[in-house]
């Protein structure tokens, strides 16, 4: 039997820290395959077959995660350029992985939505203590 | 100020510090957790409140007792978030 | 009626800090610790009430809310702690 405990433990840490959707997984996997290139959002978003303004969060989170940079503005151009080389080492076993096992992968990414989803109220909730918070009009 | 009287003025104040800060954080994101929460906090000020005027304002020697109106707030506090807690829980 | 009342009172505490404590479980957040604490510290506090069941001797009835100030305590402290580790992220 194979399940989601089979996979590499940096690639559950990465899928579940990093990954939240599956143009996510398209767009990193598709930057680092190709990551001499430098890549607009709508140029991502071609070849993906998705809409802009998806890849454009899955940019954002991507970027935050240290996973991506952008290297030009107006357009802005991204590229793979992970923070560090576990971070890197970590995406090339994911490449991998999806490779052999995309289902693996995606009940992974799919059980960690569910998660996301069930414990977001409570975040919601102790972040409601936080006293000075910075972006109070996010909401 | 008796030790008696500080603790249930610092209760009030922390109810309504909680109740505020929940309110806060439900108005920002229209979580209903965090609606039942503040609720409770409302309830259980209203009951610290009450507490600090039915022992302390009034004297012992009077025939006034708030017992029925502080704990029937503490009531419907801890009702209301039990129900939110079993509510959003899913 | 009274003792039914603190009955109440001291059960649905006490669900509640077991509610907050599979928060904590689930979030990992200890925010959720505190509040467990506090909500039992309730529970105890009308527990004591209950048992000491002195309407009338306010000074009895002071041991009981020794219970109510933890509580609160906990809640102040719980609060603070979670600002603490939000303004070193």
């Amino acid at each position: 039997m194979t399940g989601a405990d089979d996979l590499p433990a940096d690639v559950c840490a990465l899928l579940h820290e990093h990954i939240e959707s599956y143009e996510q997984l398209e767009t990193l996997l598709l930057l680092r395959r190709e990551r001499y290139e430098e890549w607009t959002g709508q140029g991502l978003a071609d070849r993906l077959r998705v809409q802009a303004d998806l890849i454009g969060t899955a940019l954002a989170g991507l970027e935050a995660s240290g996973l991506v940079q952008v290297l030009a503005t107006a357009p802005a151009r991204y590229a793979y350029r992970p923070a560090s080389a576990g971070l890197d080492a970590a995406v090339s076993r994911l490449e991998r992985e999806y490779a052999e096992r995309s289902i693996l992968i995606i009940q992974l990414m799919s059980a960690n939505a569910i998660e996301r989803l069930r414990t977001a109220a409570l975040h919601t909730f102790a972040d409601a203590f936080v006293l000075n918070r910075k972006g109070d009009d996010r909401g | 100020m008796t030790v008696a009287e500080a603790v249930y003025i610092l209760c009030a104040i922390t109810s309504i510090l909680c109740a505020a800060l929940l309110l806060r954080g439900y108005r920002a994101t229209r979580t209903w957790l965090l609606f039942w929460a503040s609720i409770c906090f409302v309830f259980l000020a209203i009951n610290n409140v009450i507490l600090y005027i039915d022992l302390v304002v009034i004297p012992a020697s009077s025939p006034i007792d708030l017992f029925w109106y502080r704990n029937t707030a503490a009531v419907i506090g801890v009702l209301v978030l039990v129900f939110g807690l079993v509510w959003e829980s899913r | 009626m009274k003792l039914f009342m603190w009955g109440v009172l001291a059960m649905a505490s006490l669900v509640a800090a077991l509610f907050f404590l599979r928060y904590w479980r689930e979030s990992r957040d200890r925010l959720f610790v505190f509040f467990a604490l506090a909500f039992a510290g309730l529970a105890a506090n009308w527990t004591g009430l209950a048992i000491i069941d002195q309407p009338t001797d306010e000074a009895q009835q002071k041991y009981a809310y020794v219970a109510r100030l933890v509580a609160f305590l906990v809640l102040i402290i719980g609060i603070f702690d979670k600002n603490r580790r939000s303004g070193r992220l």
